[in-house]
């Protein structure tokens, strides 16, 4: 393995700003989610409860304590309870810190403002909340180039970053300030502090802080410890079979993450500070109770159990480059073959594996190192977490709404097996032609080229991206996937809006929620004198403008349209390389801006 | 995670036995040491050949992308389709797109041209002419088994008529519910349902409950249709008197709303009958899609009757029947 040079820190630092800056700049042309409008509105009511705080306990006053009393905390922590809350803190901050309440549209605030902030001023309000996500996704294509370079080598980070980073669902994901990329982030980084931690004490600590942070970032967190267990177990196997009367001691690192990681989940979310079973069992209930959304998949519209287990597969065969998938399948076979090898000679005759195991028994490992002296099974460790999300959304009875995000956590583990791969490939190369190897200073650019260019050509509608093999976006559609979710296709309709929608308009703005409306008129993006007519039906009838986000179940929306409106024919229709994604209807005979002018 | 206090993740101890090379990997066979040449052997150029795999199927995907996003259909490619079919369109002939999830943008750029009825066809059997705008290759599934009489390019779009023998419809009975239908709910009693605005309804205060002309979702397309929700432990029956009758009874049967399909599985079951005779009877299942049933009336060929419609379920709740019925020659 390779140690990391002062350089590689450099690198890794260059890669987060570059990440983060591509991003940053990328999600101004991407519409607000559902999701997002939620967490903006739940961010900055955090931060109320925050800027009381400070308050109180600067100017030193007698109710300090009323900051943790429990009607205070209520009264700004009950909005969006069934989430942790790290992500939106920071979502919250960052709004502050970066644009803060400028005094325009008060009644979009959750929460009163006597003035204007004074803020940094340097972002819109919409990329002030998503800010922390850049910093988190730059985050983890940092750490895999560090990760590489300490499993394998250099080619090895630099491809797994590259090739994490330019899965268009992932740049896609990374740009909103929403927590699938945050937890594919924290959890790659609890999964690297374990690593560490089995052979050094300190990290075992940070392993459980990571926990923590990964607990506070998203549910998915609670899954990690029985997968790192499972891994533990079969990395010690070895060793302990030879001791058999002499069980090991628990692993610090478990200790940590059983006590930091729950503690610190408690600590960062004020929400379980009081009523602490009841508001955890609610937690745990709306996550395991989940309603199934609708979402398509080859042609059917899938929405109640039991779903099809292929699901996740597919999806990712149609939305990873192929480049991508393929190199990590390689680094899949290259950590598999021996131990595969292996177990096949015990059945049939077959040439015996060279012995090369540098680890002996027993090792000198303790309960502060637990596994010194073992090999820590990378391979296996990868599989885990590469696998362990697909599956889990695999299952019939998981809910499949929401597409590939489910399963983000398990990408920075895909790029990891193909940048290991490609490593191994350029180093072969070179072997065996110094001249012809030099080919392979190609390869990072090889993995980030078919994501890069995937991704650009689907901006900014990126859930309706596919990849070569699919057929692009229209090859998706074709095979009947998914076309997108969240209702954000209406951010690229404003401007029309904006042109045409007569002051007063009332608009069907279908899938886009009224928080997200609110956000498009903080945000400046839309005049505010284009109302917002509602949901469902009634609100179809009493607008004079409507949209429809198309996924297949919405399609009784374009058809409530029709019947409310008596006209089939969409005014605009916005599209991604000739996929519809969002249908703008105008009532026949409503008044146009220009019309009201002349 | 500073480089000068932590050693690298390599997991092998300073005890760590230095193993002595296989003794096959030690001493070559001698018969290799003796083939010099400028080849490598085969074996060393496989990194080669993998290197050059991978970078020329980064290069082939890069270049399918391009290639793929360049080929889509543009919006001047359908405005210059749809002008081409303006051109020779008559008012009343249904235009078609393929595939389905292009429908609206076709509609979009054919907007003004195609009046709403023509889009909520459950067939196009009564219409001669029927044209079409497609991308990618594909054909409307209602035209599968048809040759195109004319097709022409425009761009990304093609454009295609299809003339075929029409069929002619004696009755509509989905136009005419308002007009000439009577509707009564059975149950221990007989509720004689009454016309309100585009409705005819059956109960004041289960305002669900009515009978009229709908445009429904099934399959997530849309029909045309008679709305007719199902009534628990009642037969709600839809009469039309002195209905000219033809060889066939031709009819489509769904459920509206793909939300109502998945709260409830319970069949609905419609039957036909011309005076006293059945003409047959449908049980629609839940997960269906527009599903077309065909009566025989040769027998009452020329005559007129009264056709009643009798639907009926066992648990009402989200059963959102509709249906479409026409009488043709």
């Amino acid at each position: 393995m390779g140690e990391t040079k002062a350089g590689d820190y450099l690198v890794a630092l260059c890669l987060l700003v570059g990440s983060a800056g591509a991003l940053g700049l990328a999600q101004r042309d991407v519409g607000v989610m559902r999701d997002e409008a939620t967490y903006f509105q739940a961010g900055e009511r955090y931060w109320g409860w925050l800027e009381e705080a400070l308050d109180r306990l600067g100017t030193g006053g007698k109710d300090k304590s009323s900051i943790v009393a429990k009607e205070m905390i209520a009264r700004y922590w009950s909005i969006n309870n069934e989430h942790p809350v790290l992500c939106k803190v920071l979502f919250g901050i960052s709004w502050r810190v970066f644009h803060g309440y400028d005094g325009k549209h008060p009644s979009f605030h959750p929460t009163p403002y006597p003035r204007p902030h004074k803020s940094l001023a340097l972002l819109s309000e919409v990329s002030a909340f998503r800010a922390p996500a850049w910093l988190f996704a730059g985050f983890a294509v940092a750490l895999l180039y560090l990760f590489g370079v300490r499993i394998e080598s250099r080619t090895a980070g630099l491809c797994a970053a590259l090739g994490y980073l330019t899965i268009p669902h992932v740049f896609f994901h990374g740009q909103l300030a929403c927590f699938d990329s945050p937890i594919a982030t924290m959890w790659l980084l609890a999964v690297y502090a374990y690593l560490r931690a089995l052979e050094r004490a300190r990290w075992a600590i940070l392993a459980g802080l990571c926990l923590g942070l990964a607990l506070a970032t998203k549910h998915n967190a609670w899954f990690l410890p029985p997968l790192l267990l499972l891994h533990y177990l079969v990395v010690v196997w070895p060793d302990v079979s030879l001791r058999p009367l002499r069980p090991p001691r628990i692993a610090l690192v478990f200790v940590a993450m059983a006590i930091l990681g729950p503690a610190l989940f408690v600590a960062h979310w004020p929400w379980l500070w009081f009523d602490t079973l009841k508001h955890f069992g609610e937690y745990v209930a709306f996550h395991r109770h989940h309603a199934y959304y609708n979402i398509e998949y080859l042609g059917v519209n899938l929405g109640l159990p039991p779903l099809p287990s292929s699901y996740p597969f597919v999806m990712t065969l149609f939305t990873v480059p192929t480049v991508t998938l393929l190199a990590g399948l390689a680094g899949l076979w290259l950590y598999a073959r021996p131990q595969l090898r292996e177990w096949l000679g015990r059945i049939v005759r077959l040439r015996p594996v060279p012995f090369d195991n540098r680890f002996r028994y027993p090792a000198r490992r303790s309960w502060l190192r637990p596994a010194k002296g073992l090999d820590p099974r990378l391979g296996l460790l990868f599989v885990l977490n590469l696998l362990f999300p697909l599956v889990l959304i695999a299952l019939p009875s998981t809910p499949h709404f929401g597409g590939t995000k489910h399963w983000l956590t398990a990408y920075p583990f895909l790029a990891l097996l193909a940048g290991v791969a490609l490593s191994r490939l350029a180093a072969a190369a070179r072997e065996a032609s110094p001249r012809l190897g030099r080919l392979a200073l190609l390869l990072p650019l090889a993995i980030a080229a078919p994501g890069a260019l995937n991704t650009a050509f689907s901006h900014p509608f990126g859930l309706s991206q596919y990849n070569a093999i699919a057929g692009g976006p229209a090859g998706g559609a074709d095979l009947g996937l998914v076309r997108q979710f969240w209702g954000y296709a209406s951010r690229q309709i404003l401007p029309e809006l904006n042109a045409r929608a007569a002051p007063g308009a009332q608009v069907y703005f279908h899938d886009a929620s009224y928080d997200a409306y609110g956000a498009y008129i903080r945000d400046g993006l839309l005049s505010p004198t284009v109302h917002y007519s509602g949901m469902e039906r009634p609100a179809i009838d009493n607008s004079t403008w409507a949209m429809v986000i198309h996924e297949l179940h919405f399609n009784k929306y374009d058809y409530w349209i029709w019947d409310a409106y008596g006209t089939g024919a969409p005014t605009k229709v916005l599209t991604l390389d000739g996929v519809p994604v969002l249908s703008l209807y105008k009532r026949p005979g409503a008044p146009e801006k220009d019309a009201q002018r002349k | 995670m500073s480089r000068k206090a932590e050693p690298p993740l390599e997991l092998a101890g300073p005890e760590r036995i230095p193993l002595e090379p296989l003794a096959a990997e030690q001493a070559p066979p001698e018969s290799a040491q003796e083939r010099p040449g400028p080849e490598p052997p085969r074996r060393a150029r496989l990194p080669l050949v993998l290197l050059g795999l991978v970078l020329l199927l980064a290069a082939g995907e890069a270049v399918a992308l391009v290639i793929q996003h360049l080929r889509a259909a543009t919006e001047a490619d359908w405005r210059a389709a749809a002008a081409g079919m303006r051109a020779e369109r008559k008012p009343g002939e249904p235009v078609l797109f393929a595939p389905l999830w292009v429908d609206p943008v076709g509609r979009s750029v054919t907007a003004g041209d195609v009046e709403l009825e023509l889009l909520l066809l459950s067939d196009v059997d009564r219409h001669p002419r029927v044209w079409e705008l497609s991308v990618r290759g594909a054909r409307h599934p209602w035209l599968a088994a048809l040759t195109p009489t004319r097709t022409k390019r425009f761009g990304a779009v093609s454009l295609a008529l299809y003339e075929k023998p029409a069929a002619e419809v004696l009755y509509d009975f989905t136009r005419s519910v308002l007009k000439d239908a009577r509707v009564e709910k059975i149950g221990d009693r007989l509720t004689r349902c009454w016309r309100e605005g585009k409705r005819i309804s059956c109960d004041k205060a289960q305002r669900w409950n009515w009978v009229g002309p709908h445009l429904a979702e099934v399959g997530h397309r849309p029909y045309r249709c008679i709305y007719a929700h199902a009534v628990d432990g009642h037969l709600l029956r839809i009469t039309f008197p002195a209905v000219p009758i033809g060889r066939t009874l031709v009819g489509y049967t769904g459920i509206d709303d793909f939300e109502n399909r998945k709260r409830s599985k319970k069949i609905v079951r419609l039957e036909v009958k011309a005076g006293d005779q059945i003409l047959g009877a449908v049980r629609h299942e839940n997960d269906w899609p527009w599903r077309r049933f065909s009566f025989d009336t040769a027998a009452l060929v020329g005559k007129r009757a009264e056709v009643r419609f009798e639907i009926s379920t066992e648990g009402a709740y989200a059963r959102t029947f509709c249906f479409a019925a026409e009488v043709r020659r």
